[in-house]
């Protein structure tokens, strides 16, 4: 799966340090690289393709979907309670905080690579 | 606020039960969820969120994407993939997760799993087996043969 990204280094660094992702490949192709993340838990699992956003017309889309508020992708937690207050306290802004919508629980922040991601939970 | 902000709040209001209602319902999800492989009815799995069957059944299947009864059956056919990677048998799973006829167990089971119970006993005996016979393994293998 494939998440834009301003800036390589400084997303690897809020992806495994601030979200918990674990670091799968890194290989270097000129002046970017093959960068992927995964799960801790499930390190076997889907790959996150941290993909430079080189190309004009997907800058225009990731500003137009961050502008809008709407997330680019959603990753499912166990609690996002839990995880609003652990990324609150890691200085991370929410243009939504916790929100029930039926049995689903949502809240979504900006990533500081250009990104609205959503946390959700299904109670 | 953001434009999808007022879009997520839009379609709450618009499309989803009151919050004491999904409280029920979730109540009723975790009844299931504790008691899948027990014999259990609509009728008492209904009783948890104070809704009449119907009504249950169509406020579940809008929260949760399908009906009671595939959700009780997506569960056991979890708690079947489980028991079947821990050794137990396709008999004796089908019998553990609460079904009374082995035909049926497989039919469902390859309905949601996209195999028979048996091919995916098979698959996972092979990958344990494959992953057991490390490189190490090997080499010893290899030495004791010569």
């Amino acid at each position: 799966m494939s998440l834009l990204v301003d800036d390589q280094d400084k997303a690897l660094k809020f992806y495994t340090e601030i979200l918990g992702f674990v670091k799968k490949t890194e290989i270097p192709i000129g002046e970017h690289k093959w960068l992927t993340v995964v799960s801790k838990e499930e390190q076997d699992g889907v790959e996150l393709v941290l993909e430079p956003v080189a190309f004009p017309p997907a800058k225009t889309f990731q500003k137009a979907l961050f502008d809008a508020g709407i997330p680019l992708t959603a990753f499912n937690v166990d609690d996002v309670e839990k995880e609003y207050q652990r990324l609150l306290n890691s200085d991370i802004s929410f243009s939504m905080k916790p929100t029930a919508m039926g049995t689903a629980k949502i809240a979504v922040f900006n990533d500081t690579c250009g990104n609205n991601i959503q946390i959700f939970e299904i109670i | 606020m953001t434009y999808y902000n007022q879009q997520f709040l839009k379609i709450r209001d618009q499309h989803f039960p009151k919050l004491y209602i999904t409280e029920h319902l979730s109540k009723a999800r975790s009844f299931i969820d504790d008691n899948c492989c027990n014999e259990i009815d609509l009728k008492t799995i209904a009783e948890f969120s104070f809704l009449s069957k119907y009504h249950f059944i169509r406020l579940f299947k809008r929260c949760y994407g399908r009906t009671p009864h595939q959700y009780l059956t997506e569960k056991r056919i979890e708690c079947a993939k489980k028991l079947i990677t821990s050794n137990y048998t396709v008999v004796e799973t089908c019998y553990a997760i609460g079904f009374s006829s082995r035909n049926s167990f497989s039919a469902t089971f390859k309905k949601y799993a996209g195999v028979s119970p048996s091919e995916f006993r098979k698959k996972q005996f092979s990958i344990r087996s494959s992953k057991m016979c490390t490189p190490i393994l090997l080499l010893k293998i290899i030495k004791n043969e010569n």
